[in-house]
């Protein structure tokens, strides 16, 4: 398959899906936010890195 | 390595000075990307990355020119060394930021490491082109056989010919089918509503037999099936129209309803404890400002009925009702959390009464509480 990634369509949606994962949790729990505090962090960079990867073009 | 292209602005990709375009086509990276970068970095530098932009403005020469804009303007600086000319410009943009913003220096290290590692870029080898260019002959249609595929190959292969370029350049792949599109961007919205009413009659659901699910979790509920869709429609095309602005959207809407009392005990120090136990501690109304206020009522006497407001701006009111006095209580939350003897309300706009009746002939204390953001206990 040569067909583009949608690199912004992507890391939008894994942002969407973090912060709806943040909203349910605070919903039915309490959330922890020193847990917060360590993962968000590494997640934008980790989704961000990804978005450098995907959007790199393809020789 | 240097196959990455020289730092050049491009009027035609400009939005404001074409500094984002330059860095996007030199990284090799999606423009968007670096326009959603360059203002998140805006934000968390209080403003400062502005002077970064304009500094990468002043130093990054135009497509089709190596002429570093700023000597055009400033004949003196004419004689100046490059490294000379960026250190001075990046120097003179990062005092301008913290005179104009007086943030600390932390924001202006990030503005400075950024400006240097660009401008080591700015003087790479120009590339031969290694490759034809790209076909003069355009089709918007796909080709419908294989006969059409190959007449194509062949006209562009023609039209390479006619534009000089040399043989050993031109393309000897034919052209590939383009995909066909996977489906319209209205299935994708079919798909989305549908993932709505799953999601609403799940929470409906779980309200009916739990406790009543709070607003948020709609909101996230919707939010996850937007980025569900959104990633399933990343091989697409063409993205499906208003996705990514709806999800945008809805995300901003859960991220403002997300503040919660947890959250506010983590930014704002304890600011009043304050125990009343007269009357004449009393007043009608009193402003707490912002902050976590406790207000110890448990000692209270009272003679006669009273009417008290409390009003605040952002933080926690924690409020211990009277053992021997009549109270009712009326809560008004614009975004947070009403906990009334341990029942909870989150959301937007929120408004609840407490009534605590121990003895008919005893006075009534009529306490109103109002908080734009935060946490409103109360406790009997």
């Amino acid at each position: 398959m040569n067909t583009r990634i949608d690199v912004t369509a992507a890391v939008l949606g894994l942002l969407a899906l973090l912060l709806a994962g943040l909203g349910m949790w605070e919903s039915f729990g309490t959330i922890n936010w020193s847990v917060v505090g360590l993962a968000a962090p590494i997640s934008l960079v980790i989704i961000g890195l990804l978005g450098l990867a995907w959007s790199k073009p393809k020789s | 390595m240097t196959n990455t292209p020289a730092l050049r602005r491009d009027r035609h990709d400009a939005r404001i000075g074409g500094v984002c375009a330059a860095l996007a086509r030199s990284w090799g990276v999606d423009l968007k990307l670096v326009r959603i970068g360059t203002i998140i970095l805006t934000v968390i530098t209080s403003g400062l990355a502005i002077a970064g932009y304009f500094a990468l403005w002043l130093l990054i020469p135009p497509v089709g020119s190596d002429k570093i804009p700023v000597r055009r303007w400033l004949p003196f600086t004419r004689n100046w060394t490059d490294t000379q000319l960026v250190v001075v410009v990046v120097s003179l943009s990062i005092v301008f930021a913290a005179l104009m913003t007086g943030v600390a220096p932390g924001g202006l290290v990030v503005i400075g490491i950024v400006t240097l590692i660009i401008a080591s870029g700015m003087h790479r080898p120009k590339q031969q082109p290694t490759t034809a260019p790209a076909p003069l002959v355009r089709h918007v249609e796909p080709p419908r056989t294989e006969f059409e595929l190959a007449a194509r190959a062949w006209e562009n292969r023609m039209s390479v010919v006619y534009t000089g370029v040399p043989l050993h350049l031109m393309p000897t792949a034919a052209p590939s089918v383009p995909a066909k599109p996977s489906g319209s961007s209205g299935k994708v919205w079919f798909s989305v509503v549908a993932g709505f009413g799953a999601v609403w009659g799940v929470l409906y659901y779980i309200g009916l037999r739990n406790a009543p699910v709070p607003a948020l979790a709609y909101a996230s509920g919707f939010l996850a099936v937007l980025g569900l869709a959104l990633l399933s429609s990343v091989r697409r095309p063409k993205r499906p129209f208003g996705l990514a602005s709806a999800a945008i959207m809805t995300g901003l809407v859960t991220a403002f309803m997300l503040p919660n009392a947890q959250m506010i005990d983590r930014v704002i120090p304890e600011s009043s404890v304050l125990i009343v136990t007269s009357e004449a501690q009393l007043s009608d109304s009193m402003y707490l400002g912002s902050g976590r206020n406790s207000i110890d009522l448990s000692e209270l006497e009272l003679t006669e009925d009273l009417d008290v407001t409390y009003t605040a701006d952002v933080g926690e009111i924690t409020i211990v009702l009277p053992h021997d006095v009549n109270t009712t209580v009326h809560s008004f939350v614009d975004v947070g959390e009403i906990v009334h003897d341990g029942r909870s309300l989150k959301g937007i706009d929120r408004e609840d009464t407490l009534t605590n009746e121990t003895d008919p002939d005893a006075p009534l204390l009529e306490i109103e509480i109002h908080l734009d953001v935060g946490r409103i206990e109360v406790q009997k």
